[in-house]
């Protein structure tokens, strides 16, 4: 087992009071938005919480194991000259938040477990996502919110790339465009289940000329996942570049969870240029997308909706909640587990899609721990730091 | 609640040694040796540990101060009206009910011996 | 006109105006998909939930408007209304009426002229 050094107790501290400030900031609006008739979302997130808890130290300690830290850094960096990756702000964010959150922050309320239980697997944690984000992000903060709303990842030379992509959008293009980015991010939440691990957005890259450029990423195709079957004839990840008229735009704000805000909120008439790519695999070749081409995978976007949609109605609670619970307990770990090679024996070793008996236990109780839990949770309580 | 040390990682500490006779006075001293973060959700915030003295013996405290609404979730109505900008010129209010904070206003006047700001602002970016 | 109450308003648009349909449960949605797909465009969706997943086929068929009792701009179901450009309104607040005696083939008018606030009425 390699050794490393983990945070103190007070840098971990530290790193969870902010979080308790970064969490509502991020998440509290969406604590309204009720329960999902179709996919139960909460009681999901709490399961997850068992695993993320209990094992993602040892998950990550094997990460380790195989690469080093400084690989897990190398992994981080790859950002600045990829694109269509989920080594991304949200997947990073993901890392700290679940187990401290739906983990320790909620079981801890319902007093399923204490709060000083597992500290040094929380101290793993916490050194796992602080190696990630500081060498992940260019501006020297550790949250997207201190780097002024902005995830500006990408270095000059790919930067470059993309920027002589870029095609002028006629007016039919850009209803092509524009009706391909709404279809393609919902299927990327279809596919994960309702949470937004399929979407990230980066930048707002400042062009000089008067253009933002903004890198989106729709994973459509996320075939680790045995119902994204329906998906298999797309590829992994769609990635769509466009710019808006700067001088059109009050802000364009992308928060801790890739997700872009832009005010106006209505940005689309202002998109000027635009490209498209895709990846087949999560380790595939980038290669770009003819724009006359995305009306037809439209339509492909659509008919996977209608099929996952008849898929997950046929589904029981218990198998749609161990589905949604694994699209974080496996799935926010995919993307490092993949790149550092050690995915096939997190499964076969270490038993990362079998959920931990405890979450069985409790999973009849579970959701009303989550009713009354998580909306306090996106509200930023239940962040207790440890006591020594 | 504890930092489980003793607050070598801190930004800064202010050695104090004097009587806050009121909250707001607190809050004016912090206020004025650093800046807060400014969540765009709506809100502002910042932490401050206290040394204070207090029946003979010393000991460590946490203050939890904000601007805004905190959760940040504004009605339809409040959306409407509040400039997000504009909210950061005001004073700001201790988070009494909040689970970082540690003080009542019944403790003031408070002697406080230190002020230590935990987190480094140098790198923040404001929108 | 009567107004049956505010939320917030997901991106301005002027006001928008459509045959009303309530959705509560998945079935409701799907019937709705299967049984009315072409007609999808006439009709304000006044839906129970603000989550994303549950009301997605409404979203494919391109329904004319969509409110919703619980949810926020900040959601899901914001984020995809705000890039399908359906005029929404979520997390309204039902005033003076209950969402049981809202009538279907009614017409309602929402108004998202506010940046912030939506309004809707019943003709």
């Amino acid at each position: 087992m390699a050794t490393f050094e983990k945070v103190s107790l007070e840098e971990l501290n530290r790193f969870v009071v902010q979080a308790s400030w970064n969490i509502p900031d991020v998440l509290s609006m969406r604590g309204t938005e009720g329960v999902n008739p179709l996919i139960p979302r909460q009681l999901y997130e709490i399961l997850s919480g068992f695993d993320s808890f209990y094992r993602w130290n040892t998950f990550e300690e094997a990460i380790i194991d195989k690469v080093g830290i400084d690989g897990v850094a190398k992994m981080a960096k790859s950002a600045h000259d990829e694109i269509g990756t989920k080594i991304n702000s949200l997947h990073i964010w993901c890392l700290l938040a679940v187990p401290f959150g739906t983990g320790r922050g909620v079981l801890g309320n319902a007093g399923i477990l204490k709060y000083s239980d597992n500290s040094d697997a929380m101290r793993t944690i916490v050194t796992f996502y602080k190696v990630l984000e500081q060498n992940f992000r260019t501006d020297g903060n550790l949250w997207t919110a201190f780097g002024g709303y902005k995830t500006q990842l990408l270095n000059d030379k790919m930067l470059g790339t993309l920027k002589n992509s870029l095609e002028p959008l006629t007016a039919k293009t850009k209803a092509s465009f524009s009706r391909f980015n709404a279809s393609g991010e919902l299927l990327a939440f279809f596919g994960h289940f309702d949470c937004r691990l399929g979407v990230s957005d980066q930048g707002p890259y400042d062009l000089g000329d008067g253009r933002l450029m903004i890198v989106r990423d729709h994973f459509v195709n996320e075939y680790h996942y045995h119902w994204t079957d329906v998906c298999e004839e797309l590829p992994y990840v769609y990635t769509l570049v466009f710019t808006v008229d700067k001088s059109k735009m009050k802000r364009w704000i992308i928060n801790d969870l890739s997700t872009s805000y832009p005010s106006p909120a209505d940005y689309q008439p202002f998109i000027t240029h635009a490209c498209v790519f895709k990846r087949d695999k999560w380790d595939s070749s980038v290669q770009k997308v003819p724009l006359g081409t995305l009306d037809k995978i439209s339509e492909q976007f659509d008919t996977c909706v209608t099929k996952l949609y008849t898929k997950f109605e046929r589904m029981c609670d218990l198998e749609k909640a161990l589905c949604g619970a694994w699209t974080y307990s496996v799935g926010m770990l995919l993307p490092f587990a993949l790149r550092a090679g050690i995915y096939e024996e997190l499964c076969d070793k270490y038993g990362m899609w079998n959920n931990i008996p405890m979450v069985f236990k409790y999973f009849y109780q579970v959701n009303d721990i989550a009713v009354a839990a998580l909306p306090k949770l996106l509200k930023g309580e239940g962040w207790v730091p440890l006591i020594p | 609640m504890s930092w489980g040390g003793n607050f070598d990682l801190a930004w800064k500490k202010i050695p104090v040694g004097k009587e806050f006779k009121k909250p707001e006075e607190l809050v004016a001293f912090v206020e004025k040796e650093t800046k807060f973060y400014k969540w765009y959700s709506g809100y502002y915030s910042q932490i401050a540990v206290l040394r204070i003295k207090k029946d003979g013996s010393e000991k460590t405290v946490n203050v939890t101060l904000i601007k805004g609404k905190y959760p940040p979730m504004y009605t339809p109505e409040e959306r409407q009206k509040m400039d997000f900008d504009k909210l950061g010129e005001q004073p700001a209010n201790i988070l009494w009910d909040g689970e970082w904070n540690e003080i009542k206003p019944e403790d003031f006047p408070m002697n406080v011996m230190e002020v230590i700001l935990p987190f480094d602002m140098s790198k923040v970016i404001y929108i | 006109m009567q107004a049956i109450g505010t939320g917030f308003n997901v991106f301005k648009n002027g006001k928008v105006e459509g045959i009303i349909k309530k959705v509560e449960k998945p079935k409701d949605v799907s019937s709705l998909f299967i049984n009315s797909r072409n007609q999808l465009n006439k009709f304000i969706i006044v839906s129970t939930s603000g989550t994303a997943t549950f009301v997605a086929p409404m979203l494919t068929g391109g329904v004319k408007g969509m409110i919703a009792l619980t949810g926020a701009p900040e959601s899901h179901l914001g984020l995809l209304l705000r890039e399908y450009k359906i005029p929404s309104i979520m997390g309204f607040q039902l005033d003076n009426i209950k969402f049981e005696d809202i009538k279907e083939g009614a017409t309602l008018v929402m108004d998202c002229e506010d940046e912030r606030v939506g309004k809707a009425y019943i003709k």
